[in-house]
């Protein structure tokens, strides 16, 4: 299906038929806001003057409405039409119904918090059996078996953290993730979790340069988690040790923290999906890290909720630095 | 000896709880679900511990009872459950403490010390 500069429809295949339920003559030369949510018409007259300027459109996701009157969720890959001296004339559209497959996503993350919820309750116990164990060994001084039910103890831990990466992915996706606001100081929120994540690795200096930066009001908690996450990372994609520099300072739209490390950096190829669901940068260097790729997007998705950014700078070989941006008097909604 | 009511009806929390607590030196008397509270059907303790996923009355319901009530609304009640909002929720029935599941020990011992030692 294609459609001219003022988004009227001069083609509409067989596929578009099936899609929409229109039939061509029905609708060649008429709107293609016809099928369009009111609040998406917007969006698109933006994405049609991206593809007349030569800006690339990624694949994006969408909703259109049937001739039924139903909503289909769709996946979309816009080109250009050029005419023989190719210059851009209108917009050809490969559309996707992609309605099952949201279905099915969206079961699979019913059925992970589900999981993890009753997991929850279980480990509970694991881990409460697990410290009595092992404060009743410490108590019988006999260090051999104390050994193994400290191992027990951190493995029980392992495990508590990927329970709660996975419930945290499903909330992020549901967007059920809830924020509980206060006033805080970040410099100290750093301060903290550098003093906690300097036992981590031996060969790493982690280095504060604290600017002068108003309070912000977020959630303290989760915040400290994005900066675990960061921070961890920046240790794990840097084998070699080496200076880990997070800086603060206030910039145009709030709050900065900026968290460089001088590791093995990330290819520009994949640059663009790191905060994406399931996805782990390949780097031969650091496979034997351990991860689900879920860290960068529970990370992203809750600077997200904060009203916030998130960036990354990578040259392979030379490292990365991840930009993160909080609204000072943080996000109204919530 | 300071007297704790527990409420839990699984007893894979129930038991380590109940050894945890019993270790610190204090006397507990559990219950698998909030009848017998409703009921008046106890002897006013020194603490309450009480999980909020129970058969029947949620748990947040039985906090908020006792804290309705003149002879038992200066008792503590500290509110255990798996939902990460329990704080909030358990702010908003009353409660004077919350603890998260899955918990240290350290910490119950150290939020059950906070309300007992005052």
């Amino acid at each position: 299906m294609s459609i001219d500069l003022n988004r009227n429809i001069t083609s509409w295949n067989k596929g578009a038929e099936n899609l929409y339920g229109f039939a061509a003559e029905e609708v060649l030369g008429k709107s293609l806001e016809l099928v369009l949510l009111p609040e998406d018409i917007k969006a698109l007259i933006e994405k049609v003057n991206d593809i007349v300027n030569e800006v690339t459109v990624p694949i994006y996701k969408t909703i259109r409405i049937h001739k039924n009157g139903r909503h289909t969720d769709l996946e979309i890959l816009l080109s250009p039409v050029r005419n023989a001296n190719g210059v851009v004339i209108g917009v050809s559209t490969v559309a996707r119904d992609i309605t099952v497959r949201k279905m099915h996503e969206q079961q699979k993350d019913d059925f992970i918090a589900i999981a993890s919820h009753e997991l929850k309750t279980p480990v509970t116990s694991i881990k409460a059996y697990a410290e009595i164990l092992h404060e009743q060994l410490e108590q019988s001084g006999d260090e051999a078996s104390m050994e193994i039910a400290k191992k027990l103890r951190i493995q029980v831990n392992m495990l508590i953290v990927l329970i709660k990466t996975l419930l945290d992915t499903t909330k992020l996706g549901a967007g059920e993730m809830l924020l509980e606001v206060e006033q805080f100081d970040l410099n100290l929120l750093v301060k903290e979790q550098i003093e906690s994540l300097v036992a981590v690795s031996d060969n790493h200096n982690l280095i504060l340069k604290a600017g002068e930066i108003k309070p912000i009001s977020a959630d303290r908690k989760l915040i400290g988690q994005v900066l675990t996450n960061i921070i961890t990372n920046a240790i794990r994609y840097s084998p070699g040790g080496g200076d880990i520099i997070i800086a603060t300072k206030m910039s145009e739209n709030g709050v900065q923290v900026s968290i460089q490390d001088f590791g093995v950096g990330i290819p520009a190829s994949e640059q663009g999906n790191i905060f994406d669901r399931y996805f782990r940068v390949s780097n031969p260097l650091t496979s034997r890290a351990s991860g689900i790729g879920l860290g960068l997007y529970i990370t992203a998705g809750i600077v997200h909720q904060h009203g916030g950014t998130i960036s990354l700078v990578s040259e392979e070989g030379k490292g990365s630095i991840f930009l993160i941006t909080l609204p000072e008097g943080g996000k109204q909604k919530e | 000896m300071k007297q704790i009511i527990l409420v839990e009806d699984d007893p894979g929390i129930l038991d380590p709880m109940i050894i945890i607590l019993r270790n610190s030196g204090y006397a507990v008397t559990t219950f698998l679900d909030g009848v017998l509270i409703l009921n008046n059907d106890f002897s006013p303790p020194d603490l309450f511990i009480i999980d909020k996923q129970l058969p029947g009355v949620d748990g947040l319901e039985i906090c908020k009872y006792l804290k309705s009530r003149k002879e038992t609304s200066s008792i503590p009640v500290i509110m255990v459950s798996a939902t990460p909002n329990i704080h909030t929720l358990g702010k908003a029935a009353g409660a004077d403490d919350t603890i998260e599941k899955p918990f240290q020990i350290h910490e119950l011992r150290d939020v059950v010390a906070k309300h007992l030692t005052r």
